[in-house]
């Protein structure tokens, strides 16, 4: 991983690796449902790793998932 | 020959990955919905598929992402997703260069588009296709327009695309059929996922299959978010097919709100020769 620019925080969540900080830091569902089969989790485990994340590190910080509440539709 | 079928389907990844999931009866109903299009698509004698989708950051990603970008190579390869997870056999798809250059030409008229020599599919296509050509006997030639990361296309424009690739097709001696994957309410892959907002599709589905091209081009990015979540933004994959069906009415042949699939299943038919 040395080759890309990442903080610390990037880097440790990468390694762990931590689904839950990794959603709330602006990584793409796209592809981190696809990190997340890659490292064992299953469906269900993928979904309640972000809720965790969100409930732990709070709203997402950047990117497409940063727009809204993430209430979904009202 | 020109445009001899159009219509629209659903391409969630859940409908084969965890197809065993959801009802078996609706399961059964979708399953029975894609045949019908399988069907159609066949019994037009179509000689090749046009098929707008909106693929994932299989192809393209940040370093370089087209609005819109056509396919132009002699066959292609997917999904590239593991197939042990979406339950596709990964396999190779032909399809027609030639054609493929003739109508990247004439869209060129009118609308700006990327081209691609190399496309590996990703479920955006390998999902519909697993259904509408099971046996990968019908030459694809792949549409993707980017509603994954803004800045998007204006729907104004994807009409436009839709316009011009209809033109294309109809200046081609070939029987196309053209096909627009994705685009009802979904939260894909956040914790959202399997939210539907059924109220916002069901108005979408009948914009849709009566060309309302004002209150299609009305949809604003922001709203859309809100009330469709990111998925929501596929809308242009169907818009672009409205567009290029504008004289005719559509029909529904199937909707169906699936969580587990992520999103509302639809199949519609929005073109018959």
């Amino acid at each position: 991983m040395d080759q890309y620019v990442l903080s610390e925080e990037e880097t440790d969540a990468l390694k762990k690796p931590d689904i839950g900080l990794l959603y709330v830091l602006g990584v793409n569902g796209q592809l981190l449902m696809h990190f997340a089969t890659m490292n064992g989790y299953s469906w269900p485990e993928y979904i309640q790793a972000m809720r965790d994340g969100v409930e732990h590190y709070g709203p997402v910080r950047e990117g497409l998932y940063a727009m809204i509440d993430g209430n979904g539709a009202t | 020959m020109s445009l001899v079928y159009a219509g629209t389907c659903c391409h969630a990844p859940g409908i084969t990955s965890r197809g065993e999931q959801a009802d078996p009866e609706i399961r059964k109903q979708l399953y029975e919905a894609f045949d019908r299009q399988r069907q159609a698509i066949e019994n037009a004698h179509t000689e090749a598929i046009v098929m707008v989708s909106s693929e994932h950051f299989a192809n393209f990603f940040m370093d370089n992402m087209p609005t819109y970008a056509i396919g132009m190579a002699d066959e292609y390869e997917g999904p590239i997703e593991d197939p042990d997870w979406l339950k596709i056999d990964r396999t190779r798809i032909p399809s027609n260069p030639d054609l493929a250059l003739r109508i990247i030409k004439q869209v060129l008229e009118s609308v700006d588009v990327s081209y691609a020599q190399e496309w590996k599919f990703d479920h955006g296509m390998a999902v519909p296709l697993h259904f509408l050509t099971p046996d990968y006997d019908i030459p694809i030639i792949p549409v993707n327009i980017n509603c994954q990361n803004p800045p998007f296309s204006p729907l104004g424009r994807t009409w436009e695309l839709g316009k011009a690739l209809r033109r294309a097709i109809d200046a081609a001696p070939e029987k196309i059929a053209l096909i627009g994957t994705g685009g009802t309410s979904h939260w894909p892959c956040t914790p959202d996922s399997g939210k539907i907002n059924e109220k916002w599709d069901r108005k979408l589905l009948d914009d849709l299959i009566n060309k309302r091209k004002q209150d299609l081009l009305a949809y604003s990015d922001e709203e859309t978010y809100q009330q469709a979540g990111p998925g929501g933004y596929e809308i242009r994959t169907s818009i672009c097919i409205a567009a290029a069906t504008e004289d005719q009415t559509g029909e529904i042949w199937f909707f169906e709100p699936i969580p587990i699939y992520s999103t509302t299943c639809c199949i519609t038919t929005l073109y018959q020769k």
